[in-house]
């Protein structure tokens, strides 16, 4: 990954904010509060962060992300805790959903490049990990393990729709 | 350097990862009242589970100190129950001499201890050094004399009763003044020889015997007993008086300890005669 690529994932960064923040938080609230569910979308900045990214810049940009999406949501450092959890746990699914020749390093982990199959299987468990993770840390105890887990489904069904919509409609190139 | 450099390209995600982590989660306890709550009342709950079993543990290791102090305590509870207590009261009264000055005053006491049963007879009483008994001084009842202050102690004395080998006391005949010693031969225990009364001096059978008050230790006209009989020994110029005491010295519950309060100058005043 060069200094070039930074650029455009700073952008992005910035416009999934805004898009979580504005847009996402209001109909998730119009659609009934987002203590039942959520339409989480900001992830999708870790998931399609370039695999040449170093690791403690990936972790560093989603602390940045998720602190950003916290702002908005007046919830200081439990949206930041996910996403740095999510950037953490990404190099492990993504061995875990290896194709058989492997990625390509100047290559980006999206739609396009891998197919839709193994793009949902890699970005539906990062989402429900990310879900996961950021629900148990908002109940802050495991004693709710069942809410837990019913906010985590509910939002996952929905936020995934959101995931894979924008997929189809932005196009991300190869660096 | 270059090792630092390796080392943090090799686990940078790792030490990233907790370093952010912790920065979130301290953000999220300082700033989300909710989370804050939690955290505290289960490290609260945590911290105290683990206090008690350290303290479990520690102390025994007082155990010994405590008992102790168990044992203090209790010593210190004991010694407030009713059956330890030694009453401290002492109603000091003083009898008026002629001139309105007060020369005796008593004291009263209780006996606690008596052996009455030997020739050489004493008693205990429960008044001391403390309450003003001093050596020397006169034990009386409420009918007659009962002995002298022989010993004494911060809270009691030891008296030495009239019934006693040694004793001797100063008694007159009350009709007639004449007086002589007053011992005790060791056989009866109500009854005492009068000694020295010369044979011109009149008895009679029932004459009251009473204190001299040549003796600086009892006050005077104190009635000791009565005359039961005489003898006039042969060759001798001296009655012997069989006396009956008028108290039972071996039924007495308290008695007075007499306080004369111009024995000092008295006997200052005998130190100086011999000298």
């Amino acid at each position: 990954m060069n200094s070039r690529a930074i650029g455009p994932i700073l952008l992005r960064l910035v416009i999934l904010v805004l898009a979580q923040g504005l847009i996402l938080k209001s109909i998730s609230m119009d659609l009934g509060g987002y203590r039942h569910f959520h339409i989480i979308l900001y992830p999708i900045l870790i998931i399609t962060m370039p695999f040449g990214t170093s690791r403690p810049l990936q972790l560093f940009l989603a602390f940045i992300l998720g602190l950003l999406v916290d702002i908005f949501y007046e919830s200081p450092g439990i949206h930041a805790s996910a996403a740095v959890f999510t950037a953490y746990v990404r190099p492990l699914v993504l061995n875990w959903f290896e194709p058989r020749e492997g990625y390509n390093m100047n290559h980006v982990p999206t739609r396009e490049q891998y197919g839709l199959n193994w793009y949902l299987r890699y970005a539906g468990t990062l989402m429900f990990l990310h879900l996961f993770f950021y629900y148990s840390v908002d109940a802050f105890t495991f004693y709710y393990i069942v809410d837990i887990f019913l906010r985590t489904l509910s939002s996952f069904v929905i936020s995934m729709g959101f995931v894979i919509m924008v997929s189809f409609i932005f196009k991300t190139k190869p660096y | 350097m270059s090792n630092f450099l390796q080392f943090f390209l090799r686990f940078g995600g790792h030490f990233m990862f907790f370093l952010l982590e912790g920065i979130c989660f301290f953000i999220i306890i300082r700033y989300n009242d909710y989370q804050n709550r939690i955290f505290f009342s289960s490290s609260n709950t945590i911290v105290g589970y683990m206090n008690d079993r350290v303290e479990g543990v520690t102390s025994y290791f007082t155990l010994k100190r405590d008992i102790k102090a168990l044992k203090k305590e209790n010593a210190a509870l004991k010694s407030q129950l009713d059956n330890v207590y030694y009453s401290d009261e002492t109603a000091v009264d003083t009898v008026l001499d002629n001139s309105s000055q007060p020369k005796y005053s008593y004291i009263p006491a209780d006996i606690i201890s008596r052996a009455v049963l030997g020739n050489n007879n004493s008693i205990v009483i429960d008044r001391g050094a403390k309450h003003g008994v001093e050596l020397h001084m006169g034990v009386v009842s409420k009918e007659g004399v009962v002995g002298v202050v022989t010993g004494v102690s911060q809270r009691y004395s030891k008296v030495m009763t009239i019934l006693h080998r040694q004793a001797a006391i100063s008694a007159s005949i009350r009709r007639n003044g004449y007086f002589g010693s007053l011992v005790w031969k060791g056989t009866n225990y109500r009854e005492m020889t009068l000694e020295s009364i010369p044979k011109h001096v009149g008895i009679q059978i029932g004459d009251t015997i009473q204190t001299s008050g040549y003796s600086n230790k009892f006050p005077p006209d104190l009635m000791i007993g009565t005359v039961k009989s005489f003898t006039l020994g042969e060759g001798s110029n001296n009655y012997t008086i069989k006396v009956e005491l008028l108290e039972d010295l071996l039924n007495l519950d308290y008695v007075y300890v007499v306080d004369n309060l111009f024995s000092e100058e008295l006997e200052s005043l005998n130190q100086e005669g011999n000298e």
